[in-house]
């Protein structure tokens, strides 16, 4: 009896996972048939403007670019400050609001950098683009850190003590060296996840047809222009739409994959 | 002179009411092994990681009494708990170094584990520092086998190999005393004996305490033996005295395997 | 191996050794003393054997103590019960010796030379090789060879044992009036002594190869 219900439930769980795995293998398949029938090299070589999409996936990057040279050192001083110093009542409240943070819906986000970006500043901009992808980065940075510091032995530390080192050595030779590759992969996911947003920028840097590394005007961005073409009525829009998800999603597919490559090397 | 003078010591732990030691009165004396025997949760572990002072990193402990260490130079003793300044505290743990029931290496070189704590000390000079790291790995018993890839990545060696390293690490800075908290119960038999006579070979330069759940290991290795129980010093004297005729019969209880 | 263990057992080994030496030295010299009934010889061989029962106490402590601190296994553990029911025998042995120096110290005065010489000397002479043979043997380790002194020892004591024998009967033959018997009498008395102490050699050797070859205690 017992041998039938494993049997039952070990069916029923590889029913499940395969129909999940079913619908991601539906999204690529689309995407790569969809993608590929518009896909051809000129999409690199050309602005939105004269039907590429080159501005755009430039513009994305400069955006995650800028949101990660703001995100990454915040984030991890502060996850290094919750870690390594946070006993008081302080760090808790800290990390409670980051955990909040990271499942703050990324439009209501976007909402917040429009009320305190772009209507005093009288516009859209590449700046409030970029702010809003850090704001989303952040908690993300913080709580990796935070984790990665937490696996690293009690002993590493206290080893570190008893040798003569001041705490703050202690951190930099040796925390943070032991959780580097840890920390560094939580990076790189992150910088995955933000690359692919979209609700963060509709309000905040939009999307522009042109080429531009101005960052007080409308920026390019890749997926908020996905979602312009996407509405737009004519077919070449709809057909360079599903180019540009194409692009997107091997973007990020290749961010996460490297990131785990790495975290399989730490495994071992 | 001991080199240790330990008086009426009580301990307690922060955000606890009652002391996890009581009392304790015990020598560490000079060029010795004194071993720290007794059931799990009797004290020794936290007795040892006050001669240190190591507790301080997480504030809020409540000491009495006096812990004195004797200083070379004015061979006078001084009282560690006392020290409330960050630089005297460095200066007590380099003079007091300490091994864990884990090895630790750090996650660079062998020769950077080494010199790591030769650094902090000020040292700057590229050949001393070569020739402080070649002393130490040989009184550590490990030169033989690593001294042909010291600039690999630690993380590589066997278990007991990072325990010896660790060791070459604290001898390195030339401690008066050296703590060891288990520093074989990770360990296999092996290694195990392996430490055990690079311990007796080190107290020809050290004076040594050894925490140690092994009743075998303290008899083998060490001059004197403190019995202790749920916080109380029950008996400390010679090692030959505690396993041939102790005077308490807690302890001889323990010794003969009747509890704990 | 800790140094302090192999320190110990070595001290120990050297101190049964040293017992042993003087007891070889006592009878050899006794021995020599019955060449010619020499009574300052006699007198000097008990030098030999002297304070013994301290000598034995501070290696039994000794023992104690390394079984207490060190737990020793195997040929270590068979090694230091060994010396420790050693010390015993030989503790006899020393007894046995005073006791045949006493005895013949006496019958010096009554027995003649010729008489002594003839029955004394070869069995003394078989003890002595007996106790030289064992004494040596505590610092060998080879099996074979341990195997062969032990071998050797038996011999001589079991000479010891049929001269004794010997001397009995022919004691008894000669000693047919009354007044004469007693004077043999206590001659063979002290003689008997003599065989003891080669018993107590062959039960030293015994022990000694048990250390080597280990199994069970016995004879």
């Amino acid at each position: 009896m017992r041998l039938l219900i494993n049997k039952i439930v070990l069916g029923l769980s590889t029913l499940s996972a395969l129909i999940g795995l079913g619908f991601l293998a539906w999204i690529l398949i689309t995407l790569f048939i969809k993608g590929l029938g518009s896909f051809h090299f000129s999409l690199f070589l050309n602005d939105l403007i004269d039907g590429g999409l080159r501005n755009l996936i430039v513009g994305q990057f400069i955006l995650a670019g800028i949101a990660a040279a703001i995100g990454i050192p915040l984030g991890m001083v502060a996850g290094i400050y919750l870690q390594e110093y946070g006993r008081s009542r302080y760090a808790g409240l800290i990390r409670n609001l980051s955990d909040i943070m990271m499942s703050a819906p990324s439009i209501v986000i976007g909402a917040f950098v429009y009320a305190i970006v772009v209507v005093p500043s009288g516009g859209t901009s590449g700046f409030a683009g970029a702010i809003a992808l850090s704001i989303m980065m952040l908690p993300i940075v913080i709580n990796t850190t935070d984790n990665m510091l937490s696996l690293v032995p009690r002993e590493l530390r206290e080893a570190g003590i008893a040798l003569g080192a001041s705490k703050y050595r202690v951190i930099l030779d040796i925390v943070i060296k032991a959780a580097k590759v840890g920390i560094m992969t939580g990076i790189l996911l992150a910088f995955a996840r933000i690359i692919g947003e979209t609700a963060p920028l509709l309000f905040t840097s939009e999307t522009s047809n042109y080429f531009s590394l101005d960052l007080s005007e409308s920026f390019p961005s890749l997926t908020v222009s996905i979602y312009d073409l996407a509405n737009e009525p004519e077919e070449s829009s709809r057909d360079l739409a599903w180019a540009a998800s194409f692009i997107l999603t091997v973007l990020v597919l290749t961010i996460n994959l490297t990131g785990r490559y790495f975290t399989r090397n730490k495994k071992r | 002179m001991p080199v240790m003078n330990i008086q009426d010591f009580s301990f307690t732990y922060p955000n606890v009411s009652h002391p996890s030691l009581k009392n304790i009165n015990m020598k560490i004396r000079k060029n010795k092994i004194t071993a720290l025997i007794g059931p799990s949760g009797c004290g020794k572990s936290t007795l040892l990681r006050s001669m240190n002072r190591i507790h301080d990193l997480y504030p809020g402990n409540r000491y009495e009494g006096t812990i004195d260490l004797l200083n070379d130079s004015t061979q006078k003793m001084e009282n560690i708990l006392d020290i409330k300044k960050e630089n005297e505290f460095i200066e007590l743990r380099q003079r007091v170094g300490m091994i864990f029931q884990k090895p630790t290496p750090f996650p660079m070189s062998i020769f950077d584990n080494v010199a790591y704590g030769l650094k902090i000390a000020g040292i700057k000079n590229k050949s001393e520092l070569a020739g402080r790291v070649e002393q130490a790995l040989k009184d550590g018993a490990l030169w033989k086998e690593v001294n042909d890839r010291l600039d690999k990545s630690a993380m590589g060696l066997s278990g007991g190999q990072q325990q010896r390293l660790c060791i070459a690490r604290a001898v390195a800075v030339k401690p008066e005393v050296i703590l060891f908290d288990e520093p074989t119960s990770a360990l296999d038999p092996i290694s195990t004996g392996a430490i055990e006579e690079l311990l007796v070979e080190l107290k020809k330069d050290v004076s040594i305490a050894i925490v140690t759940h092994n009743m075998q290991q303290a008899s083998r290795i060490s001059d004197y033996t403190a019995f202790m129980y749920l916080g109380d010093l029950i008996e400390f004297d010679k090692t030959e005295s505690i396993f041939l005729n102790p005077k308490e019969k807690q302890t001889e209880d323990y010794i003969t395997g009747r509890f704990g | 191996m800790l140094q302090n263990f192999t320190d110990n057992l070595e001290l120990i080994k050297s101190k049964v050794t040293d017992i042993g030496d003087g007891l070889l030295k006592s009878n050899e010299l006794i021995l020599d003393a019955l060449e010619d009934c020499d009574a300052q010889k006699f007198h000097d061989a008990k030098g030999f054997i002297k304070n013994i029962s301290s000598k034995t106490d501070e290696i039994d402590n000794e023992i104690i103590k390394v079984l207490a601190l060190y737990t020793p296994e195997a040929r270590d553990l068979r090694r230091v019960v060994a010396y420790l029911k050693i010390t015993n025998e030989l503790s006899r042995a020393c007894a046995n010796t005073r006791s045949f120096i006493k005895g013949f110290t006496d019958v010096c005065a009554d027995v003649d030379t010729k008489t002594i010489k003839e029955y004394a000397l070869p069995m003394q002479s078989s003890t002595v090789k007996a106790i030289k043979t064992t004494i040596n043997m505590i610092n060998i380790d080879d099996i074979d060879e341990i195997q062969e002194c032990y071998n050797d020892v038996l011999i001589e004591e079991s000479k010891t044992d049929d001269l004794y024998e010997m001397v009995e009967a022919n004691l008894h033959d000669m000693a047919k009036e009354l007044n004469q018997f007693e004077k043999f009498y206590r001659m063979l008395r002290a003689l008997r002594k003599s065989g003891k102490i080669a018993d107590r050699a062959s039960s030293i050797a015994n022990l000694l190869v048990y250390i080597q070859v280990g199994g069970n205690f016995h004879k």
